[in-house]
């Protein structure tokens, strides 16, 4: 979906309105953070795994 | 007593049959898998007691307590994956960084193109010589001529009138007429158009360069619509119609 309005506002279609523009800032927010919750959650189990073996 | 005899009688039986191996039938043969159609009730038993042994276990491992008083971190603790602290606080943080950037880009990309529209809004290179400033909202109020402001240059002899500020869709249209002193069309200024987003000023730069040339070749604001500018063609043509009348109407010109 953030792709999506991305891809609307480089189009050009109403990306001049204010809606569309907060939508897409709380749109690409969300989405934002549960790709970062599962790249940090990643990234901690392979250093803790990392670090049992290194043990 | 006969009635007595008789309960007895079937008691026994009862008795006989519940203190029996249900797999042996009442006449004493035993009962072999193709009769009954079930597994061994014994191997169901097995398989049961083995369950209730893993599940135990298991809370046994779940609940085991350190001698401090903690509970011990098992391995079926640390299989549940739940985001860690550290986690959250880092894709929060990543994602109130997005939140920021993008509101400063637009922030920008908004203050630049106030910016611009204030730097085309003042014309250079004409002095006023009287103003009836009003703008029009509306085609209906762009067309009655009361929407323009008239400017004259006092030593080339043209004059300048700005139609009516017609808003549209994607944004303001508002042109400026230049009338030579025989009073024709010489040229037109565009003073707004919808620059909003990349789309609509790639388009303006396409199609307003052909609306003026038309104009100046039509002398009048009849022209064609520039395909795929639509909207940007209508607000033209109604800004300059409204200050073409404007200019008719203090003798400017004779255009209609």
């Amino acid at each position: 979906m953030a792709l999506a309005l991305v891809h609307a506002y480089q189009s050009g279609s109403d990306a001049w309105r204010t809606s569309f523009r907060v939508g897409l800032t709380l749109t690409a927010a969300i989405a934002t953070y549960t790709a970062g919750l599962r790249l940090f959650g990643q990234l901690e189990r392979a250093r803790s795994r990392g670090g049992g073996h290194a043990a | 007593m006969l009635a007595r005899a008789a309960v007895v009688t079937r008691l026994e039986v009862v008795l006989n049959l519940l203190s029996t191996d249900p797999r042996v039938t009442p006449t004493g043969e035993a009962l072999t898998d193709d009769m009954t159609n079930e597994a061994p009730s014994h191997e169901h038993d097995a398989v049961t007691i083995a369950r209730l042994e893993r599940l135990a276990a298991r809370r046994v491992a779940l609940n085991a307590v350190a001698p401090n008083g903690t509970v011990a971190p098992t391995a079926a603790r640390r299989k549940r994956n739940h985001p860690s602290k550290k986690s959250r606080a880092g894709a929060l943080a990543l994602s109130f960084a997005t939140t920021g950037g993008l509101t400063y880009a637009f922030a920008t990309s908004a203050a630049a193109t106030n910016a611009t529209s204030s730097a085309v809004a003042a014309p250079v290179g004409f002095v006023v010589a009287s103003s009836t400033a009003a703008t029009a909202t509306t085609g209906a109020a762009a067309s009655t001529g009361a929407t323009a402001t008239t400017s004259t240059a006092a030593k080339t002899g043209t004059t300048t009138v700005n139609g009516a500020a017609i808003t549209t869709k994607y944004g303001d249209v508002q042109v400026q007429a230049v009338f030579a002193a025989d009073g024709s069309l010489s040229a037109v200024n565009v003073l707004q158009s919808p620059n909003g987003d990349n789309k609509s000023i790639n388009i303006n730069n396409r199609a307003l360069p052909t609306l003026n040339s038309e104009a100046v070749t039509a002398q009048s604001a009849n022209v064609h619509t520039v395909s795929g500018a639509t909207y940007t063609t209508n607000g033209y043509v109604k800004s300059l119609q409204s200050a073409i009348d404007a200019a008719r109407a203090t003798a400017v010109t004779k255009l209609a």
